[in-house]
């Protein structure tokens, strides 16, 4: 799967990561990625943040992260004052991956889900082990996920998203098969 | 029983009086000039002309409480009964409490918020007669808030802006270029030069910003004169968080102006000539894909792009790397590269951007040198 502008040169690769601390860890961990040629990284910061840009724009790859603010939308931060405004026991990332990809089983359901979104292109990335978010994982069909701990290397994000649009790449090649 | 003052009692009133009046005068004047800054005194003279009344307030009130003391309860000849000792002294103290409370009341009212809000009213209701922003306020309000320390102060005429700005946005009458005036001063408050705000502040004129295009969106008014001012003042707002060292704030208005290509080249550059390298790879990489995405390739995203890129190019090896890595990746399926980079240093030599031209050039001979020999 290529992009491609008039002048015959891929385009780049549309990555969005939901993070609200990706201006704090954006050196460690963006910067790998921004510095590759073939990504375009958009922010997102919270998750009303990230349903706008979603909405607005087909991306390649989205990673997101599982504790993050609610954004400015009422529903959204009506859900997290529920959990008592914590970021932890609300677990919107989670929560707005349900209401991407099942719906039918969201707390809150989006008024519109582009075509293009599809667990194939969603990857975690949070402090959260995975046995903690697999039995979510495996409801939701979200297969690449990456802890963060101390000690990885700051290519980790940039190597999940390699992940993610190498299989895109994969299944688009084998027609989906 | 009519008060029967002898000369001593008459003496005994007549100082009281004057230390009174004295009080009601002086005392709320020196408080007035040492707990209000020059600037808030100054908007209280010209807007709030009342205040010279508030002294003579003082002073009727005392005589009231003076007079009612003296035909009530002055001492005479015979004792008094307790209860008319008690109403005296009920007299005193309570027109000391009144007047405390009167002028912490009246100091209270004059205070920086108060006056911020005074004026916002004003401009608001003039804004709905008469639908223009009112210069003579907007200036006064921005002139506080150059001058107001960063934080707390600061803070306070950015939200003032803000309520008024979305006060104006919604409004009816709004028609994409109302705020002009807001906006050509907007920068004075946050990044000024003698008081800078903090990284709170600017975050805070980011996110007004970021509302103001927003709303232009939603409105479908993008293209107006509000627009591309709010971007100036976002380039403005960088360049001065870059200098500040304000990365994340730099960040997040790279994020912002990633859909215009002079705001990323300004800021991207100022990143990159104080030794950002994180923001202005950011600024780069977001001119790269509006610049890809950019119809036809003589366009402002392409020049931009080619401008930071020859900064990249010509001033150390790593970031020679990546300027590089665009045009092993992208400059191969790029025809007539070297039309496109004349163009661009066309372009900005005609913008006075000399060195940027000069990088160009130097970029250009180069390139053309390795194709020549491949």
């Amino acid at each position: 799967m290529s992009h491609k502008n008039e002048t015959g040169g891929k385009m780049k690769h549309k990555v969005l990561w939901i993070e609200d601390g990706a201006f704090v860890e954006v050196s460690s961990f963006a910067a790998p990625v921004i510095n590759r040629i073939v990504y375009a990284l958009e922010v997102a910061l919270d998750v009303s943040d990230a349903v706008k840009k979603i909405i607005k724009t087909q991306f390649d790859a989205v990673i997101v992260d599982i504790r993050i603010p609610p954004g400015s939308d009422p529903e959204w931060e009506h859900l997290y004052s529920k959990s008592g405004y914590n970021k932890i026991g609300a677990r919107l990332g989670i929560q707005l991956l349900f209401s991407l990809l099942k719906p039918e089983a969201a707390a809150i359901k989006l008024d519109k889900i582009p075509p293009w979104v599809s667990p194939g292109k969603f990857g975690i990335f949070t402090v959260e082990s995975e046995a903690e978010v697999k039995n979510d994982l495996e409801v939701l069909g979200i297969t690449f996920f990456q802890q963060k701990k101390t000690n990885i290397p700051n290519i980790a994000l940039l190597e999940l998203i390699e992940k993610i649009i190498r299989s895109s790449n994969e299944e688009y090649n084998t027609g989906g098969k | 029983m009519p008060p029967q003052i002898t000369e001593a009692w008459g003496i005994g009133y007549l100082q009281i009086l004057i230390v009174l009046l004295i009080f009601a005068f002086g005392i709320p004047s020196i408080i007035f000039q040492v707990t209000l800054p020059e600037e808030i005194q100054r908007l209280v003279n010209r807007y709030m002309k009342t205040h010279f009344l508030f002294p003579f307030i003082t002073v009727i009130v005392l005589l009231i409480f003076s007079m009612s003391f003296i035909w009530f309860v002055h001492p005479c000849a015979v004792d008094l009964p307790s209860w008319k000792n008690w109403i005296g002294n009920a007299v005193v103290s309570l027109s000391l409490v009144s007047l405390i409370f009167f002028w912490w009341n009246y100091l209270r009212k004059l205070s920086r918020e108060n006056i911020i809000n005074y004026l916002e009213d004003k401009i608001e209701r003039k804004y709905i007669k008469a639908g223009f922003v009112s210069e003579g306020e907007l200036m006064d309000i921005i002139d506080l808030g150059e001058r107001s320390e960063a934080g707390y102060e600061k803070e306070v005429v950015i939200k003032a802006i803000s309520r008024l700005i979305k006060k104006i946005q919604d409004s009816e009458r709004y028609s994409g270029g109302d705020l002009e005036s807001i906006l050509r001063n907007f920068d004075r408050v946050v990044a000024s030069k003698d008081k800078p705000g903090n990284e709170t502040d600017f975050q805070l004129a980011v996110d007004i910003l970021e509302d103001i295009v927003a709303r232009l969106s939603s409105r479908n008014l993008s293209i107006s004169g509000d627009e591309i001012l709010a971007y100036n003042v976002l380039k403005e707002i960088g360049r001065k968080a870059v200098e500040l060292k304000l990365s994340r704030v730099v960040l997040k208005i790279v994020t912002i102006a990633s859909s215009n290509p002079d705001a990323l080249f300004e800021i991207g550059l100022s990143a990159f000539k104080s030794g950002d390298y994180f923001a202005a790879l950011a600024a780069l990489s977001k001119l790269e894909t509006l610049a890809l995405a950019a119809s036809p390739l003589e366009s402002a995203e392409f020049n931009d792009l080619l401008g930071l890129l020859a900064h990249f190019w010509t001033v150390n090896k790593s970031s020679h790397r990546r300027a590089e890595s665009f045009f092993n990746a992208y400059g191969g399926n790029l025809s007539f590269l070297d039309q496109y980079l004349d163009l661009a240093i066309e372009y900005h030599y005609n913008s006075a951007r000399y060195e940027t031209a000069d990088k160009m050039i130097f970029m250009r001979d180069a390139i053309m040198e390795t194709m020549q020999e491949d």
